[in-house]
C-alpha cells in the first residue's frame, strides 16, 4: 500500500468545526449553558458512540454514550484545552469501557440473542466482532468510518489524530479486516 | 475499486459500501442530550460548603465567646479606676453603710460619689451647716426607695452583679496570663 497516491490536503467537511468555535462552545458549557451542551452532544455523540461500539455490545452503547457525556460534563472544568475536547471525550469513553467491564459481566448472551432475532443484525454483529479483534487504533478508526459514516478528515479533526495517522489506520485496518472476513483483494 | 473512497467517500468501492450498508444499522441514532443534574448550576461542590461550614461555625462560636469575655471588661476597668459606677452599687448593696455615710455627710448633695472621692474635706466643711435633719430624712427616703426593689428589678440587679463578677474573674485571668507572659 502506498500512501503517496493520496492527496495531502485535508478535506474540510460540513461536520467539522473550527477549534476556536469548539473552545467557545466548551466555555459556554462550563458557564452552565445547557443549550451549548446540547450542541456539543449532537456534534460529538457519533464519535463517542463509535469509540464505545468498538468495545462494548451494541445494546449497551446508547446508555454508555449518555453516561460518558454526563461524566464529561461533571469534569469539564478540568479540561485544560477546550479545543481538544474530541480527544478528551475519546479518553473518557475508553475509561468508561474499562469501568463497564469491571462492574458488569460481558453481555455475550444478549449478543447471541440479537443474532438469533435478526439475520441482518446478526451479520453486522459478526463483522463488528471481526473489527473488534483488530488492534485498537485500527478498530476505532474503522468503526468511526464504516459504522458512524465519518470521513477520514472528520475522524482526524474530532479525535485529534493527524490526518496521516487516520489514513494509515484506515488502510491497514481495512486490509486486516478483509483477511479476517476473507473478502476482496488482500494487499500484502 | 477506489482507494480514495475509504478516506473521503469519493469514487466508489462496492466492498466498503456493502460493509457501510451492513454496519450502518448500528449507527448512532440521534437522541436528546442527557438531562443535566440541577446541582451542576452551582459553582462549588458540596464538599466545599462542608469544609467552609466546618471553619465558619467554630469561628462564629469563638467570636461570640470572645465578645462575651471582652465586652464587659471596659466597664469593669472604669469601676476599678474611677469612682462613678461602683459607688452607686455599693450604695445599693449595703444601705446601712450608706446611711452612715449620709449621716456623717450633712451635705445637700445626695451623691455618694463626692463623699467617696474626698471624704475628709467634705466632712469638715459640712459639719458647720445646721440643716442636717431634713437631708437625713430625704436620704433615708432614697434608701427606702432603693430597698423596695420589685422582684424583676432585683433579678436584673442580680444578673448585672453576676455578669460583672464573671467579667472581673475573666479579666483577672487575662491579667494573670499577661503577667506570666511578661515574666517568661
Amino acid at each position: 500500500m502506498t500512501l503517496g497516491s493520496f492527496p495531502v490536503t485535508v478535506t474540510q467537511t460540513r461536520a467539522e468545526s473550527r477549534p476556536d468555535e469548539t473552545a467557545q462552545l466548551v466555555r459556554r458549557v462550563i458557564d452552565g449553558e445547557t443549550d451549548a451542551f446540547a450542541v456539543l452532544y449532537r456534534r460529538y455523540a457519533p464519535l463517542v458512540h463509535g469509540i464505545l461500539l468498538a468495545r462494548l455490545p451494541y445494546e449497551d452503547v446508547s446508555d454508555a454514550v449518555q453516561e460518558v457525556f454526563l461524566a464529561a460534563y461533571k469534569n469539564m472544568r478540568g479540561l485544560r484545552e477546550p479545543e481538544a475536547i474530541g480527544g478528551w471525550l475519546v479518553r473518557i469513553a475508553r475509561n468508561h469501557v474499562v469501568d463497564h467491564y469491571r462492574s458488569r459481566r460481558p453481555a455475550d448472551e444478549l449478543t447471541e440473542d440479537i443474532r438469533g432475532r435478526e439475520d441482518r443484525r446478526a451479520e453486522a454483529a459478526e463483522v463488528l466482532d471481526a473489527i473488534r479483534t483488530l488492534p485498537a487504533a485500527y478498530r476505532e478508526t474503522l468503526v468511526l468510518r464504516l459504522v458512524e459514516g465519518l470521513t477520514g478528515a472528520e475522524i482526524a479533526q474530532q479525535t485529534g489524530l493527524s490526518p496521516d495517522s487516520v489514513r494509515v489506520n484506515l488502510h491497514r485496518g481495512m486490509d486486516l479486516l478483509r483477511k479476517k472476513l476473507g473478502i476482496g483483494p488482500q494487499k500484502k | 475499486m477506489s482507494d480514495q473512497y475509504i478516506w473521503d467517500k469519493t469514487g466508489s468501492d462496492a466492498e466498503i459500501e456493502a460493509l457501510e450498508d451492513l454496519l450502518g444499522s448500528m449507527r448512532y441514532v440521534p437522541v436528546p442530550a442527557p438531562e443535566l443534574p440541577v446541582a451542576r448550576a452551582k459553582r462549588f461542590s458540596s464538599s466545599f460548603w462542608k469544609i467552609s461550614l466546618g471553619f465558619a461555625v467554630p469561628a462564629a462560636a469563638m467570636t461570640i465567646v470572645l465578645a462575651v469575655m471582652w465586652a464587659p471588661a471596659p466597664r469593669d476597668n472604669v469601676a476599678v479606676n474611677g469612682p462613678a459606677a461602683p459607688a452607686a452599687k455599693v450604695l445599693v448593696e449595703s444601705p446601712v453603710s450608706t446611711q452612715q455615710t449620709t449621716a456623717a455627710d450633712n451635705t445637700p448633695a445626695a451623691e455618694p460619689r463626692a463623699a467617696y472621692v474626698k471624704p475628709v474635706l467634705k466632712l469638715k466643711a459640712r459639719a458647720r451647716r445646721p440643716i442636717e435633719r431634713s437631708l437625713l430624712a430625704k436620704s433615708t427616703k432614697d434608701s427606702n426607695v432603693k430597698r423596695s426593689l420589685t422582684p424583676e428589678e432585683k433579678f436584673a440587679y442580680d444578673q448585672v452583679r453576676l455578669a460583672l463578677s464573671i467579667s472581673a474573674t475573666q479579666l483577672k485571668v487575662v491579667r494573670d496570663s499577661v503577667n506570666n507572659a511578661d515574666e517568661e
